[in-house]
């Protein structure tokens, strides 16, 4: 999409409060900073430059910019010296991310955020933005924000956990050593993907199913090989060693919100077969029931006879 | 107007409009604006009636854009040749068009000390920060950026930006691995529609794929909240039709219209008791409209699945079983996503009470059994 006029003028700001500064800004920090190429950067510039074609004799041009080999600095009489304050759209995604940050926080520290949300939508915005913010929320997580921080912090430091872990279909927890390397998102659900020490190989762990973990202070290295990449795909996080064809068809009246999630065959009476790749068969088991009688797995036989299983296990 | 006059690109007027009235000690009437910026002053200043009528139009369309992006030009009255004579004019003061200062100070007892920043100058406006209001001010920044569907993912990143003029952004975070569920694309179109007739409290129709409610269904809504939680963005509003608050999927919705009529006049205000923590963290069955029967069910969890339902914190807890297990209530305003979400737990959560809902999901198992085994969905 071509970049609107409110786009080249914001970016043209910026550009010249960074130029600005006494020893100006180097082309290439300059693009990276205004997360562009320094193609683009020059010809944002050249709309600033080329005002003298048209600007009538007497006009006083505010703005002066010398362009060196590989950096820019502009001067402009104190006018551009600053970013402009934030637009309301700006102020408006500030004063959410802050208040998406403090629903993961408790008590003293949740009012302290939200405090913080609201003096700074009141002193860094041009215009006020009413009653907005909290009608718009969000919560990309499960309450898990502990865990998550752990995590984090262990994936940066390289530091290797400790967990209680609950399997899908294990009997009961198992305590895990685990080289953490990425967190992950998807589904609704966090997860991280590390070394399983125990299995010797790179597993996905979903955050909701870790029911304790620690840092220890041993330290790892981590593979350079490995494609986390590909551990996300259609919108899942899943470990994409060893898959298991499964083909599901949903009924006519689910399907035209199957249809948008992705690729999809036509079934014959109406509705579609859609094919996973799946490397937990429990997971595609769970997504199926949670479709009732409008889902029903294809194929495998194994496959079938799981949800067959679970089934009779509600029938009284 | 000199046809070999060079063409004056949009956002090269815009500057020269800021340029010439950022940081002037008087306001400058429109007469003045027109005459003193030159995508304007050629036309206004020929005799054709209808030029110099457009050109005022394109300024007073240039300034509600140049608003709406955050320069704050201001619409003001003042008086000149010593209070003889008012005048109307605009202003754009550098205070308010500047980011203030930001500045880094210690937290310390019995007040706070200058920690880090360059000294504002004089009458300049500065904000001071704890290094760690700091930090999470970038940190969740990075977050709602990354977040699949956020429909200010960029107004997050140069915000961001902007913090980082005065204030060093903390270092690089592990990178997380967002998995984009297909269409959300279109979901972040959707939601960016919304938030604007948010702001504007402008009316909406879509039509709307309920699932389990057969044909699509059309729809006309007040958009009172926008919520992402468990993956998904949801609408809350005021179906018209239906009368009654409502929640909407964003990707079950299609042909997504604001109503653009009255482009400035609001067409309904969000009711003063509407707050949308009351939806937050509400499950697909805790979220049914208002004349919805509420019931209380009772499950019990096998052990080691009881463990998960209390990390997750579903239900209220009830007792705990010999064998590690447990009973959970919970409240239920919508049965059907609720019994499949307990199907899906294959049988490893069980519906204890009431009666009722023991046989329906009883017969969803059975109607769902009948696809593999025929004779397996019959009664008895």
């Amino acid at each position: 999409m071509a970049d609107s006029a409110a786009d080249v003028l914001g970016r043209i700001l910026e550009l010249l409060a960074f130029a600005s500064r006494s020893d100006g800004i180097p082309l290439d920090e300059a693009a990276e900073r205004l997360e562009t190429d320094r193609q683009s950067l020059l010809r944002d510039l050249s709309l600033v430059l080329t005002r003298e074609d048209y600007h009538p004799a007497g006009w006083v041009d505010d703005i002066r910019i010398e362009i060196g080999a590989e950096s820019i600095r502009a001067f402009s009489s104190g006018k551009f010296v600053r970013p402009p304050a934030l637009s309301r759209r700006e102020a408006l995604a500030l004063s959410i991310a802050l208040r998406a940050a403090a629903c993961s926080r408790t008590g003293h520290e949740r009012q302290e955020l939200r405090d913080l949300a609201s003096r700074l939508e009141a002193e860094l915005a041009t215009v006020p933005c009413p009653e907005l913010q909290p009608q718009i929320s969000v919560h990309d997580g499960d309450d898990l924000e502990d865990l998550r921080s752990l995590f984090e912090h262990a994936v940066s430091e390289r530091r290797r956990c400790r967990v209680r872990y609950l399997s899908p279909d294990a009997p009961e927890p198992s305590e895990r050593s685990l080289d953490p390397y990425r967190l992950a998102f998807g589904d609704g659900k966090w997860f991280v993907i590390g070394r399983c020490l125990k299995h010797d190989e790179i597993r996905v762990f979903r955050l909701d199913r870790v029911l304790d973990a620690e840092q220890t202070t041993e330290s790892f290295e981590q593979p350079e090989e490995a494609d986390f990449d590909s551990f996300v795909a259609g919108g899942r996080v899943f470990a994409a060693r060893e898959t298991v064809p499964v083909t599901v068809r949903y009924s006519p009246r689910v399907e035209v919100w199957v249809r948008e999630k992705g690729p999809v065959r036509e079934a014959e009476d109406g509705g579609v077969l859609v094919d996973f790749e799946v490397a937990d068969p429990g997971w595609v088991v769970r997504h199926v029931l949670r479709f009732g009688a409008e889902a029903e797995v294809m194929e495998p036989a194994e496959v079938r006879e799981l949800v067959v299983r679970s089934l009779r296990r509600q029938i009284n | 107007m000199n046809d070999s006059a060079p063409r004056i690109q949009k956002a090269q007027r815009w500057l020269d409009v800021i340029a010439y009235l950022v940081g002037r000690r008087i306001p400058a009437t429109v007469d003045e604006i027109m005459e003193a910026v030159p995508a304007y002053a050629g036309r206004w200043g020929s005799e054709n009636a209808r030029d110099r009528d457009t050109v005022r139009r394109m300024f007073e369309r240039d300034k509600d854009e140049l608003r709406e992006a955050g320069i704050p030009i201001q619409s003001e009255d003042y008086w000149v040749n010593h209070g003889a004579t008012r005048l109307d004019g605009y202003s754009l003061r550098k205070k308010n068009f500047q980011l203030p200062y930001l500045r880094i100070v210690a937290e310390a007892q019995g007040g706070t000390t200058p920690e880090s920043g360059d000294p504002a100058p004089r009458g300049a406006r500065t904000i001071e920060l704890h290094a760690r209001e700091s930090r999470t001010a970038f940190r969740a920044l990075e977050s709602v950026a990354e977040l699949p569907g956020f429909p200010l993912r960029q107004e997050a990143r140069s915000t961001w930006r902007k913090l980082s003029f005065d204030l060093a952004p903390p270092p690089d975070r592990p990178a997380v691995l967002y998995a984009d569920r297909a269409g959300s694309e279109e979901v972040t179109t959707r939601t960016r529609v919304l938030t604007d007739a948010l702001a504007d409290r402008k009316l909406v129709s879509f039509t709307y794929h309920g699932i389990y409610r057969g044909t699509p269904t059309n729809r006309r809504v007040r958009p009172y909240g926008l919520l992402f939680q468990l993956g998904h963005w949801y609408l809350i509003g005021h179906d018209e039709a239906r009368e009654e608050l409502r929640v909407f999927r964003l990707d079950r919705m299609e042909d997504l219209v604001p109503n653009s009529s009255s482009p400035h006049t609001p067409d309904f205000e969000i009711p003063e008791d509407f707050t949308l923590d009351a939806f937050r963290d509400r499950r697909a069955w805790e979220l049914g409209s208002s004349d919805d029967d509420q019931l209380v069910a009772r499950v019990q969890f096998e052990f080691p699945r009881s463990l998960w339902a209390e990390r997750r914190g579903y239900g209220r807890f009830v007792l705990h079983g010999d064998d590690g297990g447990s009973v959970r209530e919970f409240e239920v305003r919508q049965v059907d996503p609720f019994l499949r979400w307990i199907l899906s737990l294959r049988g490893e959560a069980r519906i204890a009470g009431p009666p009722e809902l023991v046989k329906r999901l009883d017969g969803l198992a059975r109607e769902a059994l009948a696809a593999y085994e025929p004779e397996a969905g019959e009664d008895g």
